[in-house]
């Protein structure tokens, strides 16, 4: 409906102006002014709907190479001008102008990952010998997990009996779904109320199991830990996280007051029925303040069971994708401004010499 | 001023025909990919099911003699027969096999987990399928196009749907079924849970 209102004003707004401006707005103006703004609003409706199932995961290795370089300048602008041709008003018609440089070289810090990722930490003119903290600190080798975008279909259709409802908003300790930081890290152990001996040991461990499994499973492990003793507490984070990244594995711990592990589940938009009942089954009894212990569990459980589900298995969701309000007020706003302009144009202008007169000669 | 009103006009058709002759092949595309889709996971449902069987009954040691036994109790383990969920296959499983192996028991209990949890999704993928492909050709402008395009189509051969679910007259994806349990049909139809007991019996 919303594309039918766009293209409305996009052929609406110059046929008006065709006809009570006929002179000034020929039919010419009129269908190109027309034809080209509807096509741009219906590849910009397309590419909104797209748009709007873009979602980020992350691609885990460790860093592979460090790089530091430099280079001649690359900002130029035109110098010491002196002008050689002059119009009747003396105004200069043609100069000729030198190409001098901001600074004599470019500085670049660059990190490279097994992920087949290049990342450039920092660039900068005339900094010889700078530090640049992230970059110094990086070394060979360290675990690594890089932000890639892709389309999640989960995001196309709200009503996928495929997501659970319902269950998020009884539970009010719901952790977020852990992000990256510093340009390739991240902290995958997540907890809103307990806190374990050695969260720091959780977290490289996990990133540590990440950069090994990574590539080989396709995987980015995570493991949230609660207080809560209900189950379903897995339900409400499936929900609020839409299972995660495609691929996400989350081992979501219920542990009592010692920290030792009473229930446990798996979140995850891969089907892994096997690797689902054995966590269940298997993984009460582990204490997370034993990190060794239960990361050995985590690492030897994924590699053995962990098969990644393709998202294109629900690629028949993309048919309810819809653009986002943000993306349709983007888009709204864009055809007004374009036919506006595009009006004013052609009202002002006469590109195709449509509008001379011609005389005959006799 | 009516030549250019019909200039006006022509030009607006060519553009909302042109616009809609492209949603119209995408939509054309959109419904046949949802038909195959949902012949390919109703495959894959039986598939699910065959496998699952075939799993267990390996691991069990179930020998040809007791192969139609077993695929019963699998059946009605799979339909929510049994009150008392996997127990009783077990039991079943025990009876056949009394030196059965701790640890082989333990792994079959799980293959069983696993097996009922594989095959409840893909269940539910049945259902999401056909839910979105009727979304599809129930709403506009998807109901329009479908009726010039003729989708829902029927479908015949092997992958026929046993029955007319939604009673159009016609075999089409939107009838596969989903397998449910003679106690779930019951409770729903009489609006009464006679409740489960979890040691079986």
């Amino acid at each position: 409906m919303h594309l039918i209102i766009l293209l409305l004003i996009a052929i609406g707004v110059p046929a008006t102006l065709h006809i009570i401006q006929k002179k000034q707005f020929t039919f010419k103006e009129f269908v190109v002014q027309a034809l080209v703004i509807s096509l741009l609003i219906f590849g910009g409706y397309q590419m909104s709907k797209w748009n709007s199932m873009s979602d980020t995961e992350y691609h885990n290795g460790r860093v592979s190479a460090k790089e530091h370089f430099n280079r001649s300048c690359s900002h130029s602008y035109e110098c010491n001008c002196t002008c050689i041709s002059y119009d009747e008003n003396l105004d200069c018609t043609f100069e000729i102008c030198d190409t001098c440089y901001d600074h004599n070289r470019d500085y670049f810090w660059d990190l490279g990952f097994t992920t087949g990722d290049n990342v450039r930490v920092e660039t900068c003119g005339d900094c010889r010998g700078k530090e640049v903290p992230l970059w110094d600190k990086a070394y060979i080798g360290e675990p690594a997990t890089i932000p890639h975008s892709y389309t999640n279909y989960l995001l196309a259709d709200p009503e996928s009996l495929l997501e659970t409802k319902g269950v998020a908003e009884q539970f009010s300790s719901l952790p977020n779904h852990p992000e990256g930081f510093g340009l390739y890290k991240a902290n995958r152990f997540v907890s809103t109320d307990v806190t374990v001996h050695d969260t720091q040991a959780w977290n490289d461990g996990l990133a540590e199991i990440n950069a090994d499994l990574g590539a080989k499973k396709e995987v980015t492990i995570s493991v949230v830990a609660t207080y809560t003793k209900d189950p379903m507490f897995s339900k409400g984070l499936e929900e609020k996280w839409l299972f995660g990244d495609k691929n996400d594995l989350t081992y979501v711990f219920g542990v009592d007051d010692k920290n030792q592990v009473a229930w446990a589940r798996v979140v995850s938009f891969s089907a892994i029925p096997e690797l689902r009942v054995r966590v269940r089954n298997e993984a009460p009894g582990l204490n997370l303040n034993d990190v060794q212990n239960s990361l050995s569990y985590i690492r030897a459980t994924t590699n053995q069971y962990f098969e990644r589900t393709s998202m294109e298995t629900i690629s028949y969701l993309k048919s309810a994708s819809k653009p986002s309000p943000g993306g349709l007020a983007l888009l709204y706003v864009l055809t007004i401004l374009s036919t506006g302009f595009a009006a004013a144009y052609f009202l002002n202008e006469d590109p195709f010499y449509s509008r001379i007169r011609r005389y005959r000669r006799y | 001023m009516t030549k250019s009103i019909l200039g006006i006009a022509l030009v607006a058709f060519l553009i909302f025909g042109g616009i809609g002759a492209c949603l119209g092949v995408s939509a054309y595309n959109e419904m046949s990919t949802a038909e195959v889709g949902l012949k390919a996971q109703w495959q894959e449902n039986q598939n699910s099911y065959s496998k699952f069987t075939l799993e267990v009954s390996e691991m069990a040691g179930v020998t040809n003699a007791y192969a139609d036994e077993f695929q019963e109790n699998i059946t009605a383990l799979m339909e929510g027969r049994y009150s008392g969920g996997q127990g009783q296959l077990m039991s079943w499983i025990q009876e056949q096999n009394p030196t059965i192996d701790p640890q082989l028991y333990a792994n079959i209990q799980t293959a069983i987990s696993a097996g009922r949890e594989d095959f409840r999704r893909s269940q539910t993928a049945l259902l999401d399928r056909k839910r979105r492909y009727e979304t599809s050709i129930v709403t506009f402008p998807g109901n329009a196009w479908a009726g010039v395009l003729g989708f829902p189509s029927e479908i015949t051969g092997e992958l026929k749907p046993p029955r007319d679910l939604d009673a159009d007259g016609i075999l089409t994806g939107l009838d596969y079924p989903v397998i449910k349990s003679g106690k779930t049909t019951k409770a729903f139809e009489t609006g009464v849970d006679e409740g489960v007991n979890p040691f079986g019996g």
